[in-house]
């Protein structure tokens, strides 16, 4: 036995830590949301690199966007009051011009550079309520004051949706960053050292991966790259692609360059995103389209790949079939670490996934917008089939405020499968894939012990945000329960964190892919008639459960 | 997962053959100018024709993001939610 087996797995293995890391920062975070909601302290946020608005420098700071819900039949005055009421970033009025009158909506801040921006997702479409911007920023992409066309009087019913006002640059975020990264170092460097790493070692080359992780969420926040779905996960898997692919990773780099540490804690993290509250509030539709469709189509790629492609690489297939029924990078990177999955093959994975995205998010609203599907439906179809959720939020609202809703709460529902798949797929691998034909079953204990732990600690970093933290802040603070711990906990501190931890992994994937390796995993394009064989019967299977669901069964659910 | 270590090899893009380090760095050279030539792409603000230009211009006028790769990470998630209930 070597010294490292006879170590306690509690400390010695990566695997735990990531279960430590994960629910050290929940507790925490916890502890903090709860002492925001006494009074005790000013509410504290994990910093999100922010909107680039004119330059890139505008990502270091933050910038918050509100949004003004119009009824059916508002009126012009109401629209101005509405956004009076949700925002104190602007000001609006009803002000005559020519012809009769116009909205004006201007920034309430006077300091240089400080812009808002103004978008609106009317029912009737955009062209009902058009805007045009006062004294833009050099890119256009912010201005002191928005007004909109002129209309024959403050009377005009503008009709039902909503109007978003974005205070750009309204606070820096440099300090705030640089205490962040101060404290996830110190937290995993304790881990790092323990395990027997080098902890000093580790802590230069980390602050040289979170450098590219802040400089890949810079890139994915320019506006043209946010419009096409083109995120950090993409940025950081190219920059660390280039990097190895060309110099090569330099060795001092590879000490902070832990791909399965980063990935994993980030996934205890989006466990405490799965709040089953949620599944119960928003009805019964959305379930049979995302619960039904989504194993039926994941065994079905899964029995595709493996059987009819023959492909060599089951972790591959399963991430495909993941990515595609589930929802996108987060399942991909999750059901990789379960499958114990090499770097080049999530790095196929999810760069397909990204790219179809952005093509489905393109084309499937100008399909339903053609063919005119109703609205609903094709929100629902959208929500079950488009990858990643910003992408089916952007594709639904261009059809509209309804098929927006639908198809966020439908991919919504999806995302909270993520945990299942996640749990399932690692007892699969265990259980059939990794055990020889003519091995025993496993037992208890020798699942137990070759079960990944970080699933361990999503399930019950799930358990516990949705059974015991969330009564518990209704118990003590009043109100819903499920809404206190969002806006508190996970909204300002874990999930942002999470993101951070994903990002610093997609940089560590690409800094340890190879283009080589990834031209192997091709095996002469059967991952891609994959991808498209299971997309095609995920849409065929989806547009008919959203058919069944929203017009045959529940008619009125929306 | 598991994976090969990128510094064991000799060449980082095509394992078991050494590439002088002047070369290794002309190829750094291209590959940051091959992205650099994509984001100034980006930066012309290129618009497909037809619907598919209205759905980009859309995303950018209405400033959507498109890459929230979770519903907790789209700010207006909680409003959506509301109004499904």
């Amino acid at each position: 036995m070597t010294d490292e087996e006879a170590r306690n797995p509690l400390v010695a293995s990566e695997d735990w830590w990531t279960v430590w890391f994960g629910l050290t920062i929940l507790l925490v975070a916890t502890v903090l949301g709860a002492l925001v909601l006494a009074g005790a302290i000013s509410a504290k946020s994990v910093p999100k690199i922010g909107r680039w608005a004119s330059n890139p420098l505008d990502v270091f700071y933050r910038s918050s966007a509100r949004d003004a819900e119009l009824a059916d039949d508002a009126t012009l005055e109401q629209v101005a009051a509405a956004i009076n009421d949700a925002t104190s970033a602007a000001t609006a009025s009803v002000e005559p011009t020519d012809g009769g009158v116009r909205l004006r909506i201007a920034t309430t801040r006077d300091g240089a550079g400080e812009t808002i921006s103004v978008g609106t997702l009317l029912a009737q479409r955009d062209n009902a309520f058009e805007f045009s911007a006062e004294q833009p920023d050099p890119a256009g992409l912010g201005a002191r004051a928005y007004v909109s066309r002129a209309y024959p009087s403050a009377d005009f019913v503008i009709g039902g949706g909503r109007v978003t006002v974005t205070a750009q640059r309204t606070a820096g975020i440099v300090l705030p960053l640089v205490v962040t990264v101060v404290l996830i170092l110190l937290l995993t460097a304790a881990g790092v050292h323990v395990m027997g790493g080098d902890a000093k070692k580790y802590a230069v080359a980390f602050v040289a991966v979170f450098v590219l992780a802040v400089l890949s969420y810079t890139l994915a926040n320019y506006p043209v790259s946010r419009a096409y779905g083109i995120g950090y996960a993409a940025w950081a898997l190219a920059l660390g692609l280039l990097i190895s692919n060309t110099i090569g990773t330099p060795e001092w780099l590879m000490a902070g360059v832990r791909t399965e540490m980063y990935i994993k804690t980030g996934l205890v993290l989006l466990g405490a995103e799965i709040l089953f509250a949620k599944i119960l509030s928003i009805g019964v539709p959305g379930l049979l389209v995302a619960w039904v469709v989504t194993p039926v189509v994941l065994i079905f790629m899964w029995l595709f790949g493996t059987r009819i492609l023959k492909m060599v690489s089951k972790p591959l297939v399963m991430i495909i079939a993941a990515a595609t029924s589930v929802c996108g990078v987060s399942a991909a990177i999750a059901v990789a670490a379960a499958t114990r999955a090499k770097k080049d093959e999530l790095t196929l994975g999810v760069g397909m996934t990204l790219i179809f995205t952005v093509l489905m998010m393109i084309f499937m609203p100008m399909f339903i917008d053609a063919v005119g599907i109703d609205d609903v439906i094709g929100g629902a179809w959208m929500g079950g089939t488009i990858d990643s959720t910003g992408a089916v939020v952007a594709a639904g609202a261009f059809l509209g405020p309804r098929a927006e809703s639908v198809a966020a709460v439908v991919k919504m529902i999806q995302n909270i499968l993520i945990g299942f798949v996640g749990f399932f797929v690692a007892l699969f691998w265990i259980t059939s894939v990794e055990r020889q034909p003519d091995a025993p079953r496993p037992g208890l204990i020798e699942i137990w012990v070759r079960f990944p732990k970080f699933i361990v600690g999503f399930v019950a970093a799930s358990v516990l945000f949705s059974f015991v933290f969330s009564p518990l802040f209704a118990l003590l603070f009043g109100g819903n329960g499920v809404s206190l711990v969002e806006s508190t906990v996970i909204r300002p501190v874990t999930n942002p964190l999470r993101g951070w931890f994903f990002c610093l992994a997609f940089v560590s994937i690409g800094l340890e892919s190879n283009f080589v390796e990834l031209a192997k995993q091709m095996e002469g394009g059967k991952p891609m008639l994959l991808y498209i064989i299971g997309q095609s019967f995920n849409l065929v299977l989806t547009l008919l459960m959203a058919y069944v669901a929203f017009v045959l069964l529940f008619p009125n659910a929306v | 997962m598991t994976g090969e270590r990128i510094s064991e090899r000799q060449d980082p893009g095509a394992k078991g053959r050494r590439v002088a380090p002047g070369r290794r760095w002309l190829r750094f050279a291209l590959g940051v100018s091959i992205l650099a030539g994509f984001f100034w792409f980006l930066t012309t603000r290129p618009t497909p024709p037809g619907v598919a230009g209205q759905i980009i211009e859309r995303n950018l006028r209405q400033d959507v993001d498109a890459t929230a790769l979770f519903f907790t990470e789209l700010e207006r998630m909680p409003a959506i939610e509301e109004r499904f209930r």
